[in-house]
Formats: C-alpha cells, structure tokens, sequence
C-alpha cells in the first residue's frame, strides 16, 4: 500500500515531490483516507470518513468504507472535503486578456444573433484562466454571454475545468438565456428600462407565435417577428422551462417587473446582480426564482443599487430563496470562497453558503451529479487545506470528472521559474 | 516634513501667504520665488481637527504592532490622541474607557496607499467622474483633492474595514496624472478637514498601456517608446524651471508661476513623492533609470504584478511595490500574475504593501494581506500574521510619508488603532472598533458610532421594513 501523505504540501513541492505524486495519483484506485466529508445532500457531514474513487468515480465513501490493498492513499487527517465549486456566473473559455478584443467571444455586435447568441462554440479549453482557476477548487463554471447589442445576450454552455483530453469541456450546451434590464442594458433598448421590458416580453411573445405558425414562417407567410429564426428557436426552452431565463436586475423595481414574467410566461427564473433582493425577499421566494449575487456589493454604486447591503444573502436565504453565489470576475473565480466566507461573516449559515457556490448552482443549472458527493457519480471535489471558505485556505487536491488533477498552472510555473536560485537567465530555467 | 499639531492646524500660517500671493500677483517684480514657494505650499491647507476623547485603555488583546512585532495578552494605552503606551504591563489611568479584548486583535489603522475615493465616488454617476484629467498626457498641474467628495459613502465602508487613512490618487490614463492627497478616513463635509496634516503631496505617474490607449489616436503617446519620450521631455522643463525659479532666489527675474512644472519640481526638490502605475518588471525598470536619469525618486509603484520579478531592485532602489493580492488578466500586462507577488517582493528585502484600487477592495485589506501571507506560506515564504500587517499598516506609511506619525503602535504616534473581533487574517474577522487619533469614530456595535454621509441619508436601504 502506497501511504503518500499530502499534510505539507510546501516541503513536498521544494522537494519536487508533488510531480511525482500526481504521477502516483493517477493510479485507477485512490483512497482519501481520514477525512471530514461535506456530502453536501441527506447525509451532512461525514467525519473521520474514506472516499474511494475507482476509474474516476466514486465507488465507496463513509466511516465504514474498506480500503482496497491495491489503493493510493491519500491521508486526509481530518481535513475537510467538499464538492468541486461552481461558478454560476463566468466568462471562462470566453475570455483570456479582457482588453484584448480578439481574445473575448462572449458578447456580439451580430444584430442576427440576440436570444440565438450561443457561446458553445467559442469555448476554449487550454485557457490559462481556466488553469489558474481549477487548482484553486473551481471544477465547473457556467461560460456566460454578455450584452453587445440586444437586452438579450444569448445562451450559456456549462463546462468542466479539466482537461480537455479526457473529456469535452462543454458538459452542457445551452444551459440558460441571459438577458439583462438595469441603467446600462436599458441604453441598449432605447434608454429607459421599460423598452429594455419591452423588448423581452415581445420576443417571448413572439417565440411563442413562432412555436405555433413554423409552418406559415416556414414559408414566410408569417407577420415579422422581433427576432430571427435562431432568436426565436432559441427561446422555445425558456417556454418549455427546460432552460432558466437569468435576467440581471438590481433595483427593487427591476426585480419585481422581472418576477411577473414568470407568472405570465410559466419561465424559470434566475436574477442576477440584485442588489436590491432583500427588500422584495418573500416576493421571490414565492416565485421559486433563485439569485446569483455577490455578498461584498453593499456600495451605492448607481442609482439602481442604493439599497445594496453586505446581508442580502443572509436575508434572501432566511426568506427561503436559493442562492447562487459569484461576482463575474472569472480571472478570480477562485475567489468564490472568499465571497461565500464573506456572506458566512454576514448571517449566513456556513453549510447554505456552501450550497451557494455547489449545489445551488448544480440544482439552478440541471446540472446532474454535481454539486453534492455522491457514491457513482464521477468525481468533482475538492480536499483543502483548512475551512473550505477561509481567505488563507488552498485546495490540496482537486478531481475534475474523475480526473486527478495537476496542480500546475502558468502562475505557478512563473512563480517557481523566479523562486529558484540561478545564475543564468530566467529563461534557462524551466520549472516542470 | 512639518511637525503635526493637531490641535492647531496650520491656517494661521495660510493667510499670510495668501496676502502674499495677491501682493506678487500685483508686483511681480518685487517678490522672489520664495512667496511663491510658500503660496504653493500652503494653498488649501489641511483644517483636520481630531475629535475630543477621553483615554482608552485596552486590554489582553493579541497586539500586532505594524512593524513585525506582536504581543500577546497585552495591553494599549491611548492619550490624548497618541499611543501613550504599549505593552503586557501596561496600567490603565483615571477617567479612561477600558474594554476588555481577550480573544480579540488590535492594529495600528489600516492604511491603502491606491484608493480613488471621493474622486471616483458612489453612485457612479456621468457627473461623478472626477478621477482623470484625461485631456492631455502631461496633467501635472491637477490636484486629486480639487475633486474629491467627501460625501463619498464609500469612506464610511472602507471605515467599516478598519481604514484609518489612504492616499487619493488621480486615474491612470496620463503619463502624468496629477497630485494625489492623503487623507484621514473621518467624516467631513470639506475635504480640508480630512486632509492628513504635514503630509506630502503624491504625484501619479503611469507606464504601458493605459497612455498609449487613451492617447494613442490623439496625437500620442502611441507607444512605450513614445510614454518615455514624453516623461523626459516634461522633466526636462521641469528642471529648467527649477533651475530658474532657484537662480530667482539670486535676485534675478523669477519664472511665472506653471502649475505643472510647479509639481514636477516639486518632485525634483524631494518635497512630492511618486507614485507610478507600472506593471511589468521592463518597465519599471525603465522607470528606475529614468529617475536616475533626472534624479528622483520612485516612492512606490503600484499593481506591479511582475514586481516578484525585480525584487532585488526594488530593494536596492528603495522603492515600495503597492500590489493587489491576485487580481490578474484584464489586460495584456497584467498577465503574468503570482500569487506568491507579495511575499516573494517581502522576500527580497524589499517594501511591499497591498493596496486596493478598489472602493470594493478597500474594506477588506486584511483578507486580501491574508491571501498574500497564506500563498508565500505554502513556498515556504513564512511570513507570520506579524509581518503581513505590516504590509496594511507600516509600508503604506512609509510610502505616503507619514510613517513617523502613524503606520504602527509605537509610543508618541497617533493613536490610529484598530480592534478586531478576531484575527484580521479571518474571512469571518470584523472590525469592531476603529479609532483615528484616539476618537472612537466607528463602533459595529454602537449606531451612535456609525457615520451616515448626507448623501447616504434616507436613501440608502430606505426599503428596510
């Protein structure tokens, strides 16, 4: 039995050890032995408990659970292990240097491509971001459009942050309609927010005379609709709700006209931003809509966001609200934690704010299989170092879909390029 | 550096140079360049008043002094608005408020050398924005004070994250931005009455990208070829009119007054320090020997994500890095992020100091300090809750020229003391309470003690049943 103890992972990486390990790890049967288990479903926490992970996949996991003779180990002394995070609200894959045009696919200035807008074909695995991101504990995103031209920005694809050559990152193609009625995207529909209302209500009323005349559209004996075919195509999954429509919206007023279009178009709802949440709380509870926020926007930063407060996720969650927790910088996802902590510090309950950056999100996505640790399912988790939502805490081990992964990223190889002693230059020195 | 009184602030000393200044603007022949000198130096001058407290004495607190050292269960005592006295057996004296800090933190106030508060406020409307002169690639001549807010709700939260004081800069879209102020963080409706008394003015200055993309179709700079050029032409008159202005003082004709050339020199004469936005390690290296080249000095560069790169120039220059703990990628120098940046500039000997950009940024310095200290200690960079303050409290201090007033809780500096519920290196660690020259002025527990600005009045939260 290999017993590989991970307890200090600095001295390992000096010693050039944790090469070597992830080489060991990728071994078809691992055992994090020891550890305390965020199930993140009906059985709660686990403590002193072994998961066992055989091809990829979780095959045993408990106080009980037998290790078999052949298994790399890997000692959790009690450390905590949760389901990989998930960023509900990202650009990975989208976007590599922000300022560099030719490097960002997530918006459009395509006047055909409103609703129809879909990302999935833009997502690029081997970005760095992704790289930066998935060491840290972030095993899948939500790859999100932005607004160019329309109050629509089109659809999402779901994605894995591992390699792409195991498996394709795009885990869910289509997964949600984004579309957006704040200050700004208002400018997009004319200049009041009431168009940018407008112009979502007409084009689901649209998709919806669509579903029912193809055939006279097919033969364009149809009255002009608001958006193109793929717009209209597009839509019918909000109708179905076989997709969430996320609309961003931060004032009180915003997010109640936002909640009529699920009494009035049956869609599943998510508001996204919402600063304003709180004070409409029991409203959006009663319309099962979830919200993504970010638990640090309390400034007054528009006219739309005087009401925003550090425990809006604490106030949403008493009201029995699904929250989603993300602030949209994907070059930090990984700071997830660090904003799921800051909601903990105010008011909200530690294993909700962990709901907020795995489950919730899995559940808000149909995302099926992640989000909660369960026995058969491919491995996405994440051990750490300490309290999974502390600012000084890393991940010591991350799976994505079954994968082990290498904890190495561009960063990291900078980092050890200028942390070794030499007297040559740098770029002789090529850490691995 | 002038000494500080703080209960006399130095208007007395602004009239007459305000007379002065009128007489010159009649008879210029007849007044030299030190009325002048004067009349800049003493133009819109601090009236900061620290408020009336009675003594406080805290106690059987972990004490993380600011400069490396820390004291467990130990005692603080503050006087008159100063550190009076610091240590485990340290008596409390009549007529103090004594609060009992076992289990909890107290350090010096919390200080961020980037902050773009008051000019960049909240709300963010198109009239707020008051940062950047971005007309030209030479704005020297502007002062970042002329257009702060002080009604800005954002002081008050940054409050809320323990910050005592912070340097107000001007954006970054010129070669030269203009001056910086620091401030205290107390509410004030006239930015006079914050501005923090005896210190230096800051001059911004930005290498890459930003003045290349604003200016680049408008006559230049379109390249970093083209940012350096203009630096040394702007420095270059810049010392021929320092040169002008001293031989005036040999009686012979003085310059007319140039605000630009006035805060250039002003730097020339050691009196303003810079603070350079600069990302990659080339060009800050480009930048030290442009002042070698003119003779000044780089106080501090600020975002300097390749700063871990160049560490042991940054030592041998003298010069502080102000760093974020691991923003990275919205620009094309900005790629080449570590997380280790802090710890690794720490290492080499150098001064390094997380600052925030961020009116976000600014209320949770100690978690981002925290982020920094926890990536050097997994390479073994053990940098201990003691130093990573530092580079919050001391090293900021330092860079704005006022480490011999604040900046740490050493005995005679101004009682600018922070109590924290636990440690400020916790995600779920609050400031409880924030004293700035001894006062009280915020309390998370006491809403007697918690400053609302006039803009935040009865609109803020207005929907809280």
């Amino acid at each position: 039995m290999n017993n590989i103890s991970i307890k200090n992972p600095i001295r390992v990486f000096l010693a050039g050890f944790l090469i070597v390990l992830s080489g060991a790890l990728n071994a078809e049967l691992i055992a994090i032995k020891g550890a305390t288990i965020y199930t993140q479903n009906d059985q709660g926490i686990l403590k002193n408990a072994t998961l066992i992970i055989e091809d990829g996949e979780i095959t045993a996991m408990g106080k009980g659970a037998r290790i078999p003779g052949s298994a790399t180990i890997i000692e959790a002394d009690g450390k905590i292990v949760t389901p990989g995070l998930i960023d509900p609200y990202s650009y990975l894959g989208l976007e590599e240097i922000s300022l560099e045009a030719n490097t960002v696919d997530k918006r459009t200035e395509n006047k055909k491509h409103g609703a129809g807008f879909d990302v999935t074909s833009a997502v690029n695995p081997y970005s760095t971001v992704i790289m930066t991101n998935r060491i840290e504990g972030i095993t899948h995103a939500i790859a999100a459009p932005s607004n160019g031209h329309s109050v629509f920005a089109g659809q999402a694809a779901a994605i894995h942050l591992g390699s792409a050559k195991d498996a394709e990152t795009v885990i869910k193609p289509r997964v949600a309609m984004f579309a957006s009625v704040t200050g700004w995207t208002a400018t997009l529909a004319g200049g009041s927010r009431a168009s940018a209302m407008l112009d979502i209500r007409e084009a689901l009323l649209d998709a919806q005379a669509y579903a029912d005349n193809q055939a006279d559209y097919d033969k364009a004996a149809m009255r002009e609709l608001s958006g193109s075919r793929l717009d209209m195509q597009a839509l019918q999954a909000v109708l179905n709700a076989d997709i969430p429509l996320i609309v961003n919206v931060s004032r009180a007023s915003e997010i109640r006209q936002a909640l009529k279009l699920v009494k009035d178009f049956g869609v599943r709802l998510i508001l996204a931003g919402a600063q304003e949440a709180w004070m409409l709380a029991d409203e959006i509870a009663a319309a099962d809509a979830a919200v993504i926020l970010d638990p640090l926007a309390n400034l007054p930063s528009s006219f739309e966001s005087l009401g925003s407060r550090l425990d809006n996720a604490a106030l949403l969650h008493k009201a029995g609200v699904s929250i989603l927790i993300g602030d949209g910088d994907s070059h930090n996802s990984r700071n997830q934690k660090q904003l799921a902590g800051n909601a903990v510090a105010n008011g909200l309950p530690m294993t909700a704010a962990l709901d907020a950056i795995s489950k919730n999100v899995a559940n808000a996505y149909g995302l099926d299989g992640l989000g909660e640790l369960n026995v058969g399912d491919k491995a996405s988790l994440v051990l750490w170092d300490g309290d999974p939502l502390e600012v000084t805490t890393y991940a010591d081990v991350v799976f994505i879909e079954g994968q082990n992964i290498a904890m190495q990223s561009r960063s990291t190889l900078l980092r050890d390029r200028y942390l070794q002693k030499s007297d040559l230059p740098r770029a002789f020195v090529k850490p691995q | 550096m002038e000494s500080i009184n703080n209960s006399r602030p130095l208007l007395s000393l602004a009239k007459p140079c305000l007379a002065t200044l009128i007489a010159c603007s009649l008879f210029m022949t007849a007044c030299g360049k030190q009325e002048n000198d004067e009349a800049a130096k003493e133009a819109f001058s601090s009236t900061y008043q620290a408020l009336e407290s009675a003594p406080v004495f805290i106690q059987n607190a972990t004490i993380l002094l600011g400069n490396g050292e820390k004291l467990n269960e130990a005692n603080i005592l503050l006087k008159d608005g100063k550190i009076e006295a610091v240590g485990k057996r340290v008596k409390s004296v009549k007529g103090a408020i004594e609060i009992d800090a076992t289990g909890k933190y107290v350090t010096p106030g919390v200080i961020d050398t980037h902050s773009h508060l008051g000019v960049y406020p909240s709300p963010g409307t198109r009239s707020h924005r008051d940062g950047n002169e971005a007309v030209a690639p030479v704005t020297a001549d502007v002062w970042a004070e002329h257009s702060v807010w002080p009604q800005d709700p954002g002081f008050i939260t940054a409050l809320a994250g323990g910050v005592t004081s912070m340097q107000i800069l001007p954006g970054s879209a010129n070669l030269f931005g203009g001056r910086s102020v620091t401030v205290k963080n107390v509410p004030a409706h006239t930015y006079q009455a914050m501005k923090f008394p005896g210190a230096p003015h800051g001059l911004k200055m930005a290498c890459g990208e930003n003045p290349k993309r604003v200016y680049g179709d408008k006559g230049g700079p379109q390249t970093r070829m083209g940012n350096v050029a203009g630096y040394r032409r702007a420095w270059i008159d810049a010392a021929d009119y320092l040169k002008k202005s001293e031989a005036a003082a040999e009686g012979s004709e003085p310059p007319k007054r140039d605000l630009k050339l006035e805060t250039l020199a002003g730097v020339l004469k050691g009196e303003i320090l810079v603070h350079n936005h600069c990302y990659r390690a080339d060009e800050m290296a480009t930048m030290l020997d442009l002042a070698k080249e003119f003779d000044y000095k780089v106080t501090s560069f600020h975002h300097a994500i390749e700063a871990y790169k160049i560490g042991d120039l940054l030592a041998a220059n003298d010069t502080c890095a102000s760093m974020w703990a691991d923003w990275w990628g919205f620009k094309m120098e900005a790629f080449d992020m570590v997380r280790e940046n802090i710890p690794m500039v720490e290492a080499a000997g150098a001064c390094a100091i997380v600052h925030s950009d961020s009116g976000k940024g600014i209320q949770r310095l100690h978690q981002e300090a925290a982020k920094a200290m926890a990536s050097g200690q997994r390479v073994g960079l053990d940098y201990d809750e003691a130093t990573a303050i530092s580079w919050i409290t001391q090293n900021p201090a330092k860079a704005l020229g006022i480490l011999e007033h604040t900046g740490t809780l050493e005995e005679g500096k101004m009682a600018d003391v922070v109590l924290w519920s636990d440690s400020p290196f916790s995600v779920y660690t609050h400031a409880e309470k924030v004293f700035v020259d001894g006062a009280l002025i915020y309390d998370r527990f006491d809403e007697s003690k918690q400053p609302v600005t006039d803009f935040s009045l009865g609109v803020l939260n207005f929907g809280a049943e």
